[in-house]
């Protein structure tokens, strides 16, 4: 019996663990590297994954005193008809920045910008190579089984763009035998549908997911216009979306420890701009936006005694038309890596290449672009209570210098017993960001233009301890990192052009608080994550510039996110409350008020037919609050949403 | 003689239509207002972060942002250009979205509803106790192989003051900018020159369009000087003394001016007229920001004070101190206070891409 519960408050470690962003092996120990899932077992109600190897290690392993947030499937359970846009603003404390409900949303960690930030699917990056940058209102979290965030510069480990962090989104194979899936249906204010349904079929060799959506909002709500005397009530126009996504994945083992894998998608996206609440009644203004995103792949992996490999070629083809201006590119790219490890250590080194040919009008010359790099990780646990890890990347661009990025982690793990385990961890990095194709060609060559490059260092701690039916979780994290040349647009007479501003400083400091307690059939957990940013231009372009000192435009000091759920089977309510503070727009005088935003949910899960079914009905900004994250774009008020999911 | 005619039937003018333009036209009468200056932020296109500050010239202290703390909202707009009008109503003409915002001196208020009939893309006000004219660039465009848009059909609406309502549209060219009354005629700053135009009751009917020999690209804006003479901006070129009476050429001097606004300012004799303009390296980084002083009289040229981007200027009725903008749109403006003997009084912060200085 004390073994049972003993393993209970086990996993319920694991999991405010996996929420609070410390690494799965701080847990499960240092033989644990590979998370990639594999077979699994029921034990009463708790899931039990175990693994076994079939290619490379995560290059989040090699990254030991960072904070790498994992959310695995169940976590993103509860988010399947949204964009990670939604999950990121409701579930993690990284300040997005949004145009409007369902519209444009950029991410920003740690006070860098949205192209700061890399995101891969399954290693193939989802950035638009034209723009440098990702819309996280474009990504459907429905295709997803589960996510990584590394908080922090990372270069090093997953290369160009990674001055920020790092978004790493995965598909796997269940290699549940037969026929699986699920349908998945809600209804919302405004006119918001979602309609999606994921089918598995598998021999336990092979498995084959396809998986569909369609998601739409009229987003017609009401809004107070600010910039219209009284402040006077309006109904939002031309905030309409309809997309549409499609995926087919292709699993095949090959022996014992090798696997083949395909996928495909295929996204459409047709959406108008909402208007700035100033245009809201000029519809001459109006626009609208049109994206189609194909990305696929062919990857090759696996391993064989303490020598692992994984190889990937891709393809992908980004479209964006915009009233008559068309963005276009299409890319190629491959990588391979191979790893061999010992039981204290892990090197795992690779290359790979991109070759990008975009279409855009708007580039003066017939740009086509190379990229080659190579990496070497590194792992080291010299003991039980010390972990190392290192690496280092370089490469060659095309009309653009890449500098070396190398990273150095260690953890120390000062306390293990009774339940209590206390952890240090530190980090230093250097990662940068080659000019988008749009910063190099839109108008001309910008060929001047240098790449963007940071310095991190951080440092943080990780305590946490369990007693019976209880555990807390608690994580710190402070750091400091200066952007050199980072990229931003000014006017230059009638044109504008690029600039690399010659230093920015960000610092700042992260928290992660959980808390996990069980009585009898009852279960209750509460989450909070808090961020403080300052963010400032130290050396600006021009010396006098006003804002010299002053934090950045639209990055909070302050966010905030209090998760509390409750269980008790077959119902779980939760309670969200995010808090984005003050900020301010291009203008340091034009400051922006804070809020509080509020959600409920609660789902019931039942069968039918020895089928599971979950029904959930959600309220966002139960206190129909009104407010603005990007000035002039009102964001919506109270809503509903009710959702059905059918397993089978 | 033909001066004073002119003269006479310039105020008898005034005295009809009304139209003052206090930037443009020189003091008539003294000022009775306190010495604060109006300074217009234009505002990030994009983010419709148009903003207004208020500058005390005794005191030395900045008030930004006074339209939203006078009126809880804001302009949410690209200001492009303003006027003050009767020496109580500040007019502020407003692109995305195209509107006219008036707002009194004293407080900043609005007063009633913004102008929005028949704007499209205006660009330059006149205001008179009677009627108000604006220039507009309008919707259609021909995009250049060059990938610059241009507008031939801009137009001046002319609105009556009192109704606010839109009496008369007329074609006047391509790109229209500013624009001067004298006499009966109005003046306005196109692609093809200066064109001038005689009103009649409320219709503008062309007479004649100026354009240097020589000369290329349009103009832009104009002042009086103290003898009453207009004198243009054309940004390719120059500035350019036209007699209003004959419509012949002067004078051309060659003298740089900001090619995106063309902005030009004199100082309250109508002695010197102020340009600004900015020179790009190859890289598109500014190398060299000058405001240059022009003689009237003469001619004669001077490089009256460096920065790093200019982006407006303006003298000062009272103090005779120079207003000078330093902008980037991406963060907020300098304003720098120059005083005559060319030396750095004081800069003081306002919003983003400051360009335009009303004094009181």
């Amino acid at each position: 019996m004390y073994k049972r519960l003993l393993f209970i408050s086990f996993i319920l470690l694991q999991q405010a663990h996996l929420a609070l962003g410390s690494s799965f092996d701080f847990v499960l120990g240092e033989k644990s590297f590979n998370q990639d899932t594999v077979s699994k077992r029921t034990l009463d109600s708790i899931v039990v994954s175990t693994s076994y190897k079939n290619g490379t290690s995560s290059n989040g392993i090699f990254a030991v005193g960072s904070n790498i947030i994992h959310v695995d499937s169940s976590l993103l359970l509860s988010s399947k008809s949204n964009s990670l846009a939604d999950y990121i603003r409701e579930k993690s404390s990284i300040y997005l920045k949004e145009y409007g409900r369902g519209m444009r949303a950029y991410i920003s960690i740690r006070g860098t910008s949205s192209s700061h930030t890399s995101l891969t699917w399954n290693g193939v990056s989802l950035a638009v190579p034209t723009l440098g940058q990702t819309d996280l209102s474009h990504i459907p979290i429905y295709f997803f089984d589960n996510m990584k965030l590394h908080v922090g510069g990372a270069s090093s480990l997953y290369g160009d763009g990674s001055i920020g962090g790092a978004i790493q989104l995965n598909t796997l194979p269940k290699w549940k035998r037969g026929l699986h899936g699920d349908v998945t249906l809600s209804a919302g204010s405004f006119s918001t549908y979602f309609a999606g349904t994921s089918l598995r079929y598998s021999t336990g060799k092979f498995e084959s997911r396809s998986a569909f959506f369609h998601s739409m909002a009229k987003n017609n709500y009401y809004f107070n216009n600010a910039t219209k005397p009284g402040l006077p009530r309006e109904k939002l126009n031309n905030s309409s979306y309809a997309n549409f996504g499609v995926m087919q994945e292709f699993y095949k083992k090959i022996g014992n420890s090798s696997l083949v894998t395909f996928n495909v998608w295929y996204l459409d996206f047709n959406r108008d701009i909402q208007p700035s609440m100033s245009l809201n009644d000029r519809p001459n203004t109006y626009a609208f936006i049109i994206d189609k995103n194909l990305r696929s792949s062919l990857s090759l992996s696996g391993a064989k005694n303490s020598y692992s490999y994984s190889t990937t070629i891709s393809y992908s083809n980004d479209y964006e038309r915009y009233k008559e201006d068309i963005i276009a590119a299409s890319k190629v790219a491959f990588n391979a890596e191979g790893e061999y490890g010992r039981k204290k250590m892990i090197v795992k080194g690779g290359v790979n290449g991109e070759y990008t040919i975009p279409s855009v009008e708007s580039y003066t010359f017939a740009v086509k672009e190379s990229r080659a790099y190579g990496y070497l990780l590194l792992r080291y646990d010299p003991i039980p209570k010390l972990f190392i890890s290192a690496g280092i990347r370089g490469g060659i661009v095309t009309d653009s210098k890449v500098p070396f990025m190398p990273s150095f982690d260690i953890k120390y793990r000062a306390v293990a017993n009774n339940g209590y385990l206390l952890t240090l961890r530190s980090s230093i990095s250097k990662s940068s960001k080659i000019p988008s194709l749009n910063d190099r060609y839109w108008g001309g060559a910008h060929t001047y233009l240098k790449s963007e490059i940071s310095s991190t260092a951080e440092m943080g701690a990780d305590y946490s301890f369990y007693r019976d039916r209880f555990s807390f979780a608690l994580f710190t994290t402070f750091y400091r990192s200066n952007v050199k040349n980072w990229i931003r647009w000014f006017p230059a007479g009638q044109v504008w052009r690029p600039q690399n501003i010659p230093k920015v400083n960000s610092k700042g400091c992260e928290l992660g608080i959980s808390f996990e307690s069980s009585l009898d059939n009852w279960n209750y957990n509460s989450t909070l994550y808090y961020n403080y940013i300052n963010v400032k231009t130290v050396e600006t372009l021009w010396g006098e510039d006003p804002t010299k000192g002053h934090q950045l435009a639209y990055q909070p000091f302050h966010n905030l996110r209090l998760i509390n759920e409750i269980k008790r089977a077959p119902f779980t309510a939760s309670l969200h409350l995010s808090y984005t503070g003050e900020r301010t727009t291009l203008d340091i005088y034009d400051k922006l008020k804070p809020y509080l935003l509020v959600d409920m949910a609660l789902s019931y899960l039942f069968t039918v037919g020895r089928r599971g079914v979950t029904l959930s009905a959600t309220v966002k900004n139960l206190t129909n609050r009104s407010y603005q994250n990007v000035k002039f774009y009102p964001m919506a008020p109270i809503n509903y949403n009710l959702s059905l999911r059918y397993d089978f | 003689m033909l001066r004073k005619n002119l003269f006479k039937s310039f105020l008898v003018a005034i005295a009809a239509l009304s139209i003052i333009s206090c930037q443009k036209t020189p003091p008539i009468e003294p000022f009775d207002f306190e010495q604060k200056v109006l300074i217009l932020n234009q505002g990030n296109f994009t983010e419709h972060s148009a903003s207004i500050s208020l500058y005390d010239e005794v005191t030395g202290e900045i008030q930004n942002r006074i339209y939203e703390s006078a009126n809880g909202v804001s302009i949410g707009a690209t200001i492009v250009s303003g006027s003050i009008a009767s020496m109580d109503e500040v007019f502020l003409v407003c692109n995305n979205p195209d509107k006219i915002d008036v707002i009194d001196c004293k407080s900043a208020k609005l007063k009633g509803t913004p102008i929005t009939e028949g704007l499209e893309s205006p660009r330059y006000i006149l205001v008179g106790n009677n009627r108000i004219f604006v220039s507009n660039w309008g919707y259609e465009y021909t995009e250049l192989p060059s990938g610059f848009w241009e507008f031939d059909k801009s137009f001046v609406a002319i609105y009556d003051r009192a109704t606010r309502e839109l009496v008369s549209k007329t074609e006047v060219g391509t790109d229209a900018e500013g624009m001067v009354v004298m006499g009966n005629r109005l003046y306005i700053a196109v692609k093809e020159g200066v064109k001038v135009f005689t009103i009649v009751n409320d219709n503008l009917i062309h007479e004649r369009t100026i354009l240097p020999n020589g000369f290329y690209g349009g103009a832009k804006h104009f002042v009086l000087d103290h003898s009453y003479n207009i004198w243009a901006s054309f940004p390719e070129k120059g500035v350019v003394q036209i007699d209003p009476v004959t419509l012949e050429v002067l004078k051309i001097v060659d003298v740089p001016i900001d090619f995106m606004d063309g902005n030009i300012a004199i100082n309250s004799i109508g002695t010197t007229i102020y340009t600004y303009n900015t020179e790009f390296d190859s890289n598109y980084a500014p190398v060299e920001s000058n405001i240059y002083s022009v003689d009237t009289n003469t001619g004669v040229v001077e490089k009256f004070f460096s920065g790093n981007y200019f982006y407006g200027v303006a003298m000062s009725p009272f103090t005779g101190d120079i207003f000078a903008s330093e902008v980037s749109f991406t963060s907020n403006s300098l304003v720098k206070i120059i005083g005559a003997n060319k030396e750095l009084k004081k800069s003081v912060t306002a919003g983003v891409g400051t360009f335009r200085f009303l004094f009181f």
